[in-house]
């Protein structure tokens, strides 16, 4: 009951103190922006280091293309055209014979939806931020953004514009809007050491992750 | 079973030490690289301490202010007091519903990411308790599965067994026992390598996520600021329970809430450091209420359920430091005594040092006071601890709390009583020494005595004892000065 704990949480505040005393404040030292190029090679290194894949494409749909192509990829999950900073893609792999999912499992039929949305190959997103420091991806998720599209599939594929990259995630941070349900912020591709600490990339969520730079 | 005849089951296992020896080793290598590539590490730490104590010392106010921020945002708040209250609420919630509205109305499926919590006040016997639903009345006949979806849960659930450490619940484990649990229930042939072990989970438990009713997680933290809820995995089952299923439920115990998101992105520094030695988890999820209406994907109901189960009551005792715990389970992972007798021998929830003060503090030491004994007080808990929880100190406290309430073994406390006296008297102490040395020269070897007699054998069952000298100190001065 709501009334009960809080009140039994003021009695104890209100008791003698045991909590500790606060330690001595220092400041904390913002890492410090560079320029872009800097982040960007900050970026790869970190995320590559994670078992991320790291590429930089002119053309983000043909690239895209190409990558689907070469492993022969007919069903995948995205994100809507026009959250995507690469222009054309839906038309382009529908014209490729490419099967774009919808990523709306949001109705009645949720679980068919869901179903459906299972067999994606590859899902593909944007991002809002990417973090140079640690090699993370921020993505926020809202109308046309599912969450979806980077965690169901095996293969993950982000594009990254070059304004995107920050200095660390304490700057990515300031992207943050509590308006929207959901932000996530992805370090490579999913991982578990849960059998004798052995790292095996490639547990519930993608094997791959691939963060395409787009110059 | 007595928590020494628990001890001794496990020292008796000699695999037990080795999986928990390469889980310390590669632990320790991680951890220490990860704390050197993060610049001002020690002052990181101090905030994150200063985060932890202030959320407390306001606790009520932040709690309010997170409740009214998950409400705005479309999520229901729910306040338990004890664990039956919790485990009402979350099968209130589940079980009231129209059960046309679930896709497996005669097998409702729960999908479950890591929770502590969970384990504390045994949430998934409760939902399994076929007198539950009867009560509830809501799904007449049907049957509910609760499938834990974090690979190392699932692999405990399967084996009927609790997690053994904080963060890596299967780390008493080697490959050789997944396999050979895995071939009991997947059918899957044996085999010593572990991405094949992982591939048959994910495909497994790719089932459960697709068919799920219901999601229930635990939360990492929960900001006050905004109402939003952290959840950390690396395997991505949390992301997966909290957006497939049309109902997510989180259970949140009311100390872990931070004040804003900024304290939020300094905790995290620190989390995944402590607890597995990466920089950052994979992913570090960020929910702050329901699905909106026109996001494509995401539960339809957020359900928060805050569990205090004695917590509120620790914050007024000696103990109140314990609630700083972020359970990274860098504690657990370091512990000299926890890396001989692993997790189960502590029978207990929460393990290893910062187990041993949870435990009593949350249930009373009369039942697991004697948890704290179990420690040798190096303090390298408190060395590693992301908030710099003083263990050893806790540990004293506990010790002492259970002597004063149980009063102590009887013989000790009597033992006590005389040797205050003697050492009090050098007449009586030198003539104590003296009767000590020729009793104790028949059975000592080579300067040790390699077995004492009852009651004190305890002591040499896995050391020896060194003998009383012949000669005094006093006698040996007296001796070289004449």
């Amino acid at each position: 009951m709501r009334e009960e704990v809080l009140s039994n949480i003021k009695r104890s505040l209100a008791s003698e103190q045991h909590l500790p005393t606060l330690p001595r404040a220092v400041a904390l030292q913002p890492i410090e922006g560079r320029d872009v190029d800097s982040l960007i090679a900050q970026f790869e290194d970190e995320w590559k280091k994670l078992g991320g894949v790291f590429v930089r494409a002119s053309d983000g749909v043909g690239w895209t293309l190409n990558f689907l192509r070469e492993r022969n990829v007919k069903r995948v999950i995205a994100w809507d055209e026009k959250v995507l900073p690469v222009k054309g893609l839906h038309d382009a792999l529908k014209r490729e014979g490419i099967e774009i999912i919808d990523q709306v499992i949001a109705t009645e039929d949720r679980v068919a939806r869901v179903k459906n949305v299972a067999g994606a190959e590859v899902g593909i997103t944007a991002v809002e931020a990417a973090s140079a420091d640690v090699g993370a991806l921020v993505l926020k998720h809202g109308a046309g953004r599912g969450r979806l599209a980077s965690v169901i599939a095996p293969i993950h594929i982000a594009f990254i514009k070059r304004d995107q990259f920050y200095p660390s995630l304490e700057s990515c941070w300031a992207r943050f809007d509590p308006s929207l349900s959901n932000t996530v912020v992805i370090a490579g591709p999913s991982r578990t050491s849960d059998i004798e600490r052995v790292l095996v990339v490639g547990a519930h969520g993608p094997k791959v992750v691939i963060a395409v730079c787009l110059e | 079973m007595s928590f020494n005849s628990r001890i001794k089951t496990a020292l008796a296992n000699p695999k037990l030490a080795l999986a928990l020896d390469g889980n310390y080793n590669r632990w320790r290598e991680r951890r220490t690289a990860s704390f050197a590539a993060l610049p001002q590490s020690d002052d990181v730490r101090d905030r994150a301490r200063a985060i932890r104590i202030e959320a407390l010392t306001h606790l009520d106010r932040y709690l309010i202010q997170f409740e009214s921020n998950v409400k705005a945002n479309g999520g229901v708040v729910h306040w338990a007091k004890d664990a039956e209250e919790a485990n009402r609420i979350v099968a209130e919630i589940i079980f009231s519903k129209d059960p046309s509205g679930f896709q497996n109305p005669k097998g409702l499926l729960i999908a479950k990411s890591k929770s502590m919590l969970s384990e504390e006040i045994h949430l998934n016997r409760h939902l399994t308790d076929l007198r539950v639903l009867k009560e509830l009345g809501g799904l007449s006949g049907a049957k509910v599965k609760v499938v834990e979806t974090d690979l190392g849960e699932w692999i405990v659930q399967l084996r009927g067994e609790t997690p053994s450490h904080l963060t890596a619940p299967a780390i008493h484990l080697r490959r050789e026992d997944v396999a050979e649990l895995f071939e009991k229930h997947l059918g899957l042939p044996r085999t010593d390598d572990v991405p094949t072990l992982i591939n048959a989970a994910r495909d497994a438990l790719r089932q459960t996520f697709v068919n799920a009713d219901v999601g229930i997680s635990g939360v990492n933290f929960g900001v006050a600021e905004t109402g939003t809820l952290c959840l950390i995995t690396n395997e991505g089952n949390g992301r997966l329970v909290t957006t497939i299923p049309k109902v997510h439920i989180a259970l949140m115990g009311i100390e872990r809430v931070v004040p804003t998101m900024r304290d939020l992105e300094i905790m995290i520094r620190v989390l995944a450091r402590s607890a597995t030695g990466q920089k950052i988890t994979t992913y570090t999820n960020l929910i702050t209420g329901a699905r909106r209406p026109d996001d494509p994907d995401g539960p339809d109901e957020l359900h928060i359920v805050l569990v205090d189960n004695g917590r509120s009551r620790v914050l007024a005792s000696d103990l109140a430091e314990s609630l700083l715990c972020i359970r990274c389970g860098a504690c657990v992972s370091v512990c000299p005594v926890y890396r001989q007798i692993g997790g189960h021998a502590y029978n207990a929830t929460y393990m290893g040092p910062i187990g041993s003060i949870l435990m009593p503090a949350l249930n009373g030491v009369n039942e697991f006071g004697e948890l704290a004994h179990a420690s040798t007080l190096c303090g390298e808990c408190r060395d590693v601890c992301p908030v710099r929880i003083d263990i050893p100190k806790m540990l004293l406290r506990v010790r002492h709390a259970q002597v004063e309430q149980t009063g102590g073994t009887r013989w000790i406390a009597w033992a006590m009583k005389i040797w205050s006296q003697v050492a009090r008297s050098p007449r009586l102490y030198h003539l104590v020494l003296k009767i000590s040395s020729f009793l104790a020269q028949p059975l000592a070897r080579g300067g040790w005595i390699q077995k004492l007699p009852p009651p004190l054998n305890g002591w040499t069952q896995s050391r020896d004892f060194p003998v009383v000298a012949k000669e005094t100190f006093s006698e040996w001065l007296a001796k070289r000065d004449s």
